[in-house]
């Protein structure tokens, strides 16, 4: 292509471009030097330190247990949250009164803010809120406090809410993966005899496949992301029952202004999620191609 | 060849004028680009601050709007900050190289920002309004004053007098000792199963400190040794305070402040320790709850004090500050003491710095107001320190590892002193 053409293929490119090296290249970029460095935030001046930030948050102890709160509410919302909306959507794809008003009353919370709902929460949770008062009338042991406060109800308190929350969302994902499959192929699995399972075996499952792997991915990136519910609902506590990983690395780095740890961390989470999710690609994506 | 559409070309310009235009702005608004001047040629002077409820936010624009009208050359530009991230933003403006030419501040942060070189040394405003306001001790830190108190704040015992009539007790009467209070609590506890007889506050920042400091100071104790260097907490006195916290929670609820505040105002708790919003907050809901407000307890009769937390919202000049004589006659303004009181008027706050504040009838003849400006006289606020902010988490963590009885109290204020050491030795951010 001639030079005008290149110009103004760049040209085309460049809003895309110049968004991309500000806002995501460089912070990347700067945030990886940092790991390396003391920053002093007030002067603007830095010291190169090599690992030692790295080998500061392996050491810590602060870090690992807020990674495996993060495991745990993972491990917790993920598969749960996946097998609901996988649920709802096959319910929604059915030719049921008020359908329309369903999957709008579903998707609901996807679209509020997630400040706002975690505030929400917290007077349900607390000890005038519906929801603790729910579950003493139906006979669950209740801690003495607002269920947030509590150190065995806090962690899952913010679980329940997420599901909750994403439920609505994956169930669209789903509903659209599953308007992809061919009406007239349903059809005639039912016509040959083919019961409910052995159609959602054979024909579902594989349809859904792509979309259920997009799914989990973006779930569990997000979950293991966690952060603004515990920034509103809980800030760690009680008793630092509730600190997750990139919570660890916001108090490291806007409570303490130790940049360099914060962004020591914030890398080692990179790298954990950066493995997970090949593992999850890999694991989902065997045996993709017997099937297909 | 020629286009075969005669405005092709036209249409080429113009998306290259609008890529253009796109990435100029993008960039432009990357850059410093703030001017000191509005279009009229008035400079502007930029204030920070904290206060964003619209009745506040009212009486301040319209201090803002005399200042202008007084100094014409000048024209006020308000950005309003939150108490949850303001600290934040702060730090990341002055990191960043921009900072507004008068700032708000809590307390607690002035040491902090006066050690990173980041604000103006205000001490020849010290020298001339040392006598006019008080709250001056949270601003002074290596001998120079840093701030101008705005408005001071302080915590208080509410007493709810329903409550204290149910468990056979005169209303009205504060509980003078930690043995009262505690009594008194543990017999609101057992009438009934949704009543407590204290509300204690936890997992919530900030907020911690400020109700177990009272009874670690009116014990004697103290956080830091009088030279700054170490911890002080893992002492007999700190030990007391926080076994009687530990104690009295046995008697009440762990919740956060605004629940607790609202489970206040529906007659289910009988003590309290809140601010002056809790008074104001009971008479705009017009929640019927009888109360009365106390000053703190003694440890017993004739040891100790009744001392409380002292807090404030303090004004300060930027060292970065473009226009700091303009900030400074801004300060002079928000700091009349008309002013001063309106903005009170407005919010419900009860301790403005002024010291005239004690002969104003609106103080004066309320009798809650009446009992914060006493107890501010007996209050005490943290160690002016610039790492004051991390030694309070380390104090919380402290505490809330005791009410949880994750640790014993002898173990909680080893460890917390063992973590703030080691806050302590770390050198200066500066």
């Amino acid at each position: 292509m001639n030079t005008r053409g290149n110009v103004t293929r760049w040209l085309m490119a460049a809003p895309w471009v110049v968004t991309l090296t500000l806002f995501w290249a460089y912070p990347l970029g700067h945030a990886l030097a940092l790991s390396f460095t003391r920053y002093d935030i007030f002067g603007g001046s830095w010291e190169w330190v090599g690992l030692a930030n790295f080998r500061a948050v392996l050491q810590s102890g602060a870090f690992w247990t807020a990674l495996w709160h993060t495991v745990l509410f993972t491990a917790g919302t993920v598969p749960v949250t996946t097998a609901l909306a996988l649920v709802l959507a096959l319910a929604l794809n059915q030719r049921i009164w008020g359908r329309a008003l369903f999957r709008a009353g579903f998707f609901a919370p996807t679209l509020t803010a997630t400040v706002v709902t975690s505030l929400v929460f917290i007077h349900l949770y607390s000890q005038q809120g519906y929801l603790y008062q729910l579950a003493g009338w139906l006979g669950f042991s209740v801690p003495p406090q607002s269920f947030l406060l509590s150190e065995s109800t806090a962690l899952l308190s913010v679980m329940l809410m997420d599901v909750w929350v994403s439920i609505g969302y994956y169930a669209l994902l789903f509903l659209a993966g599953l308007q992809t499959i061919p009406r007239e192929l349903v059809e005639d699995a039912s016509l040959h005899g083919a019961t409910g399972w052995q159609q959602f075996r054979a024909i579902t499952w594989p349809y859904l496949r792509p979309t259920l792997l997009y799914a989990l991915v973006i779930n569990l990136i997000k979950s293991l992301q966690i952060f603004t519910e515990i920034f509103v609902m809980t800030q760690g506590g009680p008793v630092g029952s509730t600190t997750t990983s990139v919570y660890h690395v916001y108090t490291a780095a806007f409570e303490r202004f130790d940049l360099g740890y914060a962004s020591a961390a914030a890398y080692l989470l990179f790298v954990i999620i950066a493995i997970v999710s090949l593992i999850q690609f890999k694991l989902l994506a065997f045996g993709r191609g017997a099937e297909e | 060849m020629k286009s075969r559409h005669p405005h092709v070309s036209d249409r080429k310009w113009l998306l290259y004028l609008l890529i253009g235009s796109a990435i100029g702005g993008l960039i432009g608004g990357c850059s410093r680009s703030q001017s000191d001047k509005t279009p009229d040629g008035r400079t502007i002077i930029r204030l920070w601050q904290f206060w964003t409820e619209a009745k506040a936010r009212a009486v301040i624009g319209k201090a803002a709007g005399d200042f202008e009208t007084a100094n014409p050359e000048y024209k006020v530009e308000i950005t309003d900050l939150t108490w949850n991230d303001g600290h934040q933003k702060i730090v990341a403006a002055f990191a960043g190289g921009e900072a507004p030419d008068l700032l708000e501040l809590g307390s607690d942060w002035i040491a902090e920002f006066a050690d990173a070189q980041a604000l103006m040394d205000l001490t020849s405003e010290y020298m001339q309004l040392r006598d006019t306001y008080a709250g001056w001790p949270a601003s002074i830190y290596q001998d120079k004053c840093w701030a101008l108190p705005w408005y001071l704040s302080t915590r208080v015992l509410y007493q709810n007098d329903e409550l204290v009539s149910a468990i056979g007790d005169q209303p009205g009467h504060a509980p003078l000792t930690w043995d009262v209070l505690m009594g008194r609590a543990k017999k609101a506890n057992q009438l009934q199963p949704k009543i407590f007889g204290y509300g204690v506050n936890a997992a919530e920042k900030h907020r911690l400190y400020k109700k177990f400091l009272p009874y670690l100071w009116s014990r004697g104790g103290s956080i830091l040794t009088p030279d700054g260097s170490h911890c002080a907490l893992n002492s007999p006195e700190g030990a007391a305070a926080l076994q009687f916290v530990v104690d009295l929670s046995q008697y009440g609820l762990m919740e956060k402040q605004a629940q607790l505040d609202e489970l206040f105002m529906e007659n289910r708790l009988l003590y309290h320790i809140s601010g002056d919003w809790l008074h104001e907050r009971i008479k705009v809901s017009g929640s019927p709850v009888r109360y009365s407000a106390h000053l703190m307890p003694y440890p017993s009769v004739g040891e100790g004090g009744q001392i409380s937390f002292a807090g404030g919202e303090y004004l300060t000049v930027p060292r970065r500050a473009r226009q700091p004589l303009g900030a400074i006659k801004l300060a002079r303004q928000l700091l009349n003491e008309k002013n001063i009181f309106n903005l009170c008027i407005a919010t419900g706050c009860a301790t403005p710095s002024h010291k005239t504040v004690a002969a104003n009838p609106y103080f004066a003849e309320d009798s809650v107001r009446r009992v914060f400006v006493q107890q501010l006289e007996q209050s005490q606020a943290p160690p002016v320190h610039p790492r004051w902010v991390e030694i309070e988490t380390e104090l919380e963590w402290g505490v809330e590892q005791a009410l949880y009885k994750k640790l014993t109290v002898s173990e909680a204020l080893e460890q917390t002193c063992a973590r703030i050491d080691k806050i302590l030795a770390q050198p200066s951010k500066k």
